[in-house]
């Protein structure tokens, strides 16, 4: 996890103040980390509303289980964990009823019931969920959390409870995959 | 492979998602909703964890009204003013903070069915004080710095003297009241909302610096306050509640006088004349007492109320009279108002008692420098003290 020692330094004080009930250390993580958040949970998911919702969940749960958490490694990470924890267990809720995996040529768009709220995606996100929605979600899960939260496989695979090789894996072909859609849509 | 992880990469850095204002508030509301409810329960389980040790205190009456006295008084106690210098004193002073009678519900902690609430009725300046679960009765006469504590079940009557610290953290409650509704006005506000409050509508204010947390919740339509929670020292919350101004209130409540039918104790309780002495006797007491022979693993508030009630049943074990009880108990109240003022007055102290035997003479176990000392206090395991260098203190 690349993260500065002050980074750390910062996060972990942030921690301690939130754990003491302060809502302004409480606000500063929230708008720190807002936006790696919702990038991951937008890529994974294909849905800008379903990712604020997933964001929404993750600093909710966080202050909820504040009092017994341990800030042992980046808060970064941790964060990062959680909203993929909580986006695959959006996945597979949708998957029952329809899947949220729609066409890339609806990506990254709003099916969200909650207020109807302006969300602007850039093009290079656009083109990233795009792509990433036509892999399967385990793939999109562990390139993900490899090359944007910089998660090592080792951390990937405990966190998933897979083997590292199956990690490694399902990394090469999603990467794979990516390659010939990035380059398709390069050429077209 | 490489070019294809250096595309992903370049993608995932450029990428950017913007959500719109309404949805940060959302989620920091919900958020700070969910801290704000881990911060009172937090600050109960503290609480009422320390009022439930005082309120089981078997320690004679006379005793456990002293305790009463010293917990009462615990946070509220502040050298200089807690506001800052960002507030103007002299402004003028509401009508409603003039108001001569006042009548409110106190509660230490977040209110829960087994914390007790203090009631209290403020004529001018006496209080009558009761407490939800204790029929021990106090009347504070602040001008003249004298309680007088009265127990409806055996008649028995006991004035206590407040006089010096123990006046000044009574008063200080009083004035809370009114400072901080005085205050409110010229501190930075944040606005907390509207929120049913005691089943009423009500409209949240808050400010606060590095003592003092003020929350005040006021009748949306009348402004005026209907609760304040004060959290002191980030730690202690107190919440007043169910405020009253200017009520018609029987004088005879508030009178220092001792009733008809009430027998005064020839024993008096001081609490006000707390020295160090008190504070060594109160250790050898914990040490001999309740830890057999060994000094406590750490000292603080919290620490001694946890051994109050240990501290009346060794008591009663001890098989002395009623006086020798309550002189023991009043010990280690005062060693305990003692400890308290150290804090408070910024006084530099230390504590390496723990596992320490009574009676090793070798080894200090606590040290502090009195106001203004250039020495330091060092108490040994004999409890013996010296004055030392403040370079030739323990390392």
């Amino acid at each position: 996890m690349q993260n500065s020692g002050l980074d750390n330094m910062e996060d972990k004080l942030l921690v301690f103040r939130c754990k003491r009930g302060s809502r302004d250390a409480l606000a500063r993580i929230y708008q720190k980390y807002k936006r790696d958040l919702l990038l991951l949970a937008a890529a994974l998911l294909n849905d800008s509303g379903i990712a604020e919702d997933v964001v929404h969940d993750v600093f909710v749960r966080f202050v909820e289980n504040i009092q017994n958490f341990r800030l042992t490694g980046s808060l970064k990470g941790y964060l990062l964990t959680c909203a993929a924890n909580c986006a695959r267990n959006r996945n597979r809720a949708a998957a029952g009823r329809a899947s949220i995996e729609v066409s890339p040529e609806e990506p990254a768009s709003s099916t969200s019931d909650g207020p109807a709220e302006v969300i602007v995606c850039n093009e290079q996100l656009r083109q990233l969920s795009a792509a990433m929605a036509q892999l399967p979600y385990e793939q999109r899960e562990v390139v993900m959390l490899h090359l944007h939260a910089a998660m090592t496989f080792d951390t990937i695979a405990e966190s998933q409870g897979i083997s590292v090789n199956t990690a490694k894996s399902r990394y090469r072909y999603g990467l794979g995959k990516l390659r010939l859609i990035l380059n398709h849509e390069a050429n077209k | 492979m490489k070019s294809a992880e250096d595309k992903v990469k370049a993608l995932i850095n450029e990428a950017n998602i913007e959500t719109g204002s309404g949805s940060d508030e959302r989620t920091l509301a919900d958020a700070l909703s969910e801290l704000e409810k881990m911060r009172q329960k937090r600050l109960t389980r503290s609480q009422q964890n320390i009022w439930r040790i005082i309120m089981k205190n078997p320690i004679t009456k006379l005793a456990a009204a002293a305790v009463v006295v010293a917990a009462v008084f615990i946070g509220v106690h502040f050298i200089g003013n807690p506001f800052g210098t960002t507030v103007t004193f002299a402004q003028v002073i509401k009508p409603i903070l003039n108001a001569r009678t006042v009548v409110l519900d106190f509660i230490a902690g977040k209110e829960e069915e087994s914390g007790p609430v203090i009631h209290d009725i403020i004529v001018g300046n006496k209080i009558r004080r009761t407490l939800s679960n204790m029929e021990t009765i106090m009347i504070i006469d602040l001008d003249n710095a004298r309680m007088l504590t009265l127990d409806p079940k055996t008649k028995g009557a006991a004035y206590i003297d407040i006089q010096g610290p123990l006046q000044e953290g009574t008063k200080n409650l009083l004035e809370f009241v009114r400072k901080t509704i005085t205050n409110l006005k010229d501190l930075p506000v944040q606005k907390l909302g509207q929120q049913d409050i005691d089943g009423r509508k009500a409209i949240g204010f808050r400010e606060s610096n590095p003592n003092v947390e003020l929350t005040i919740w006021a009748d949306p339509q009348t402004a005026k306050p209907i609760r304040i929670e004060l959290l002191l020292a980030q730690k202690s919350l107190y919440i007043l509640k169910n405020i009253e101004f200017d009520v018609q209130i029987d004088e005879s409540l508030v009178s220092m006088e001792v009733p008809a039918g009430y027998t005064l104790s020839k024993t008096e309780i001081n609490l006000r004349d707390f020295t160090e002495q008190d504070f060594i006797e109160g250790l050898r007491i914990w040490a001999k007492y309740l830890l057999d022979g060994s000094f406590p693993e750490s000292i603080s508030v919290e620490d001694y109320l946890k051994l109050t009630p240990l501290v009346g049943e060794k008591i009663s074990q001890l098989n002395v009279s009623d006086e020798e009880g309550t002189r023991l108990g009043m010990t280690f109240g005062r060693g305990m108002i003692f400890f308290q003022q150290l804090d408070p007055y910024g006084i530099d102290w230390h504590y390496a008692g723990s596992g320490v035997k009574l009676g090793d003479a070798n080894t200090p176990i606590f040290w502090y420098r009195p106001k203004d000392s250039k020495t330091y206090r060092v108490i040994y395991g004999d409890l013996t003290v010296k004055d030392v260098k403040p370079e030739d203190l323990p390392k």
